[in-house]
């Protein structure tokens, strides 16, 4: 998986984000995965139609709550299909 | 695979690629009985060890350990199910197969009275006498591959079954776990999995199973439980992360990145559907046929 160090320097210790700061690292993340301008990353589309296959999508959720700095089940990309919507239930 | 034994699924080599990584790995994650397989939970606030002793407390029930004088445990891992039956009935013998040089090391050395570990397949093993009654936990997984045929697989099953019967008493029964094929394909089957994790094993779907018991034992009771799975795999990963710098200190980076998706990857499955964990209990049926009218 990508170096999410480079995303955020706080990638270590845990970090309290808002929904648009999660949307902004799954984009710059799933463009960083895929080699995809993050730009054309539309955040209403699945992860699926994104392209992330099983690995991707489970390595993908440990990264982020190793960003979080807190636990995310493993298939809370599946519930949430979509950054968007993953970014919201990781909020609310 | 040898031409003597074509059906008995991964290899022991293949076995001891997942189970020999070390006791002291599983140990880190597993509850304190070693328990490899799903739990089952009646009330949410159970632990795990007490679902993992319910789980064992629903097959040692079904295989019948009350009356039993003789217990097969058919990929007895760790022996948690057979030190379990003892606690209940300790005038039980118990024997347990194992594939894992390590696994049954690890029995050996707890030297517990009436409990044999036998390095043997299934298909190799020949008892004195009948068993009163069967367990196999979390063992059909590997009982086929991914290269066999449909046929083959369900004929290798059939094998499995047909064992079964041969030692166990008339009226036994034979209590079964297995992870299955639920919304899913076997040509979906990740090749992570087929690879790195659990090479030469191939998963049953409900219906190969009912096929190859076919006219053998009959289905009793019937369990679905994935999401039981999904919940023990989530209290398998948290124990791993809480244990992750004794983890890394025992196998390296790569072999924890490897658990690491793998439990993840399979709570997806779980979670998702995409597998079941079926358990079932089996009653030897009769071997007396229908009488055919002579006119």
């Amino acid at each position: 998986m990508s170096d999410t160090s480079v995303l955020s320097p706080v990638a270590k210790t845990g970090t309290v984000a808002n929904e648009d700061q999660i949307i902004d690292w799954l984009r710059q993340y799933i463009g960083d995965v895929l080699a995809l301008p993050e730009d054309e990353i539309d955040i209403d589309a699945s992860f699926q139609q994104l392209g992330l296959d099983s690995s991707a999508a489970v390595g993908m959720t440990g990264d982020l709550a190793d960003w979080l700095g807190r636990d995310i089940d493993a298939a809370a990309a599946y519930d949430h299909p979509t950054i968007r919507g993953l970014a919201k239930a990781l909020v609310s | 695979m040898t031409l003597s034994t074509p059906h008995t699924g991964a290899s022991a080599e293949a076995i001891q690629h997942h189970y020999d990584v070390g006791n002291q790995f599983y140990a880190l994650w597993l509850d304190p009985g070693m328990t490899y397989s799903s739990a089952l939970w009646y009330y949410d606030s159970e632990s795990l060890e007490a679902a993992q002793r319910n789980k064992q407390d629903w097959h040692l029930d079904r295989a019948g350990l009350d009356n039993a004088e003789r217990l097969l445990d058919v990929g007895c891992g760790w022996g948690g199910l057979m030190r379990r039956a003892l606690e209940r009935k300790p005038d039980c013998h118990c024997t347990g197969l194992t594939l894992s040089e390590a696994q049954a090391a690890y029995i050996n050395r707890l030297s517990a009275p009436n409990i044999e570990v036998r390095l043997e397949s299934w298909a190799d093993h020949q008892p004195d006498e009948p068993y009163d009654g069967i367990v196999s936990v979390g063992a059909f997984e590997h009982f086929a591959r991914l290269d066999q045929s449909v046929a083959d697989k369900i004929a290798g099953y059939r094998q499995f079954f047909e064992f079964c019967r041969r030692n166990l008493r008339a009226g036994g029964q034979l209590s079964l776990q297995t992870i299955s094929y639920e919304n899913a394909s076997r040509s979906q089957f990740s090749q992570f999995f087929a690879n790195d994790i659990f090479p030469e094993s191939d998963l049953p779907h409900l219906a190969e199973i009912a096929e190859a018991c076919r006219g053998i034992f009959e289905i009793v009771e019937l369990r679905n439980d994935r999401h039981h799975y999904a919940n023990t795999l989530r209290h398998w990963q948290k124990n791993l992360r809480a244990h992750k710098d004794e983890a890394l200190a025992l196998v390296g980076e790569a072999k924890y990145r490897d658990y690491e998706k793998y439990l993840a990857l399979m709570v997806v499955a779980f979670h998702t559907g995409t597998m079941n964990l079926s358990r079932l209990a089996l009653r030897r049926l009769p071997e007396s046929t229908p009488f055919t009218s002579a006119r």
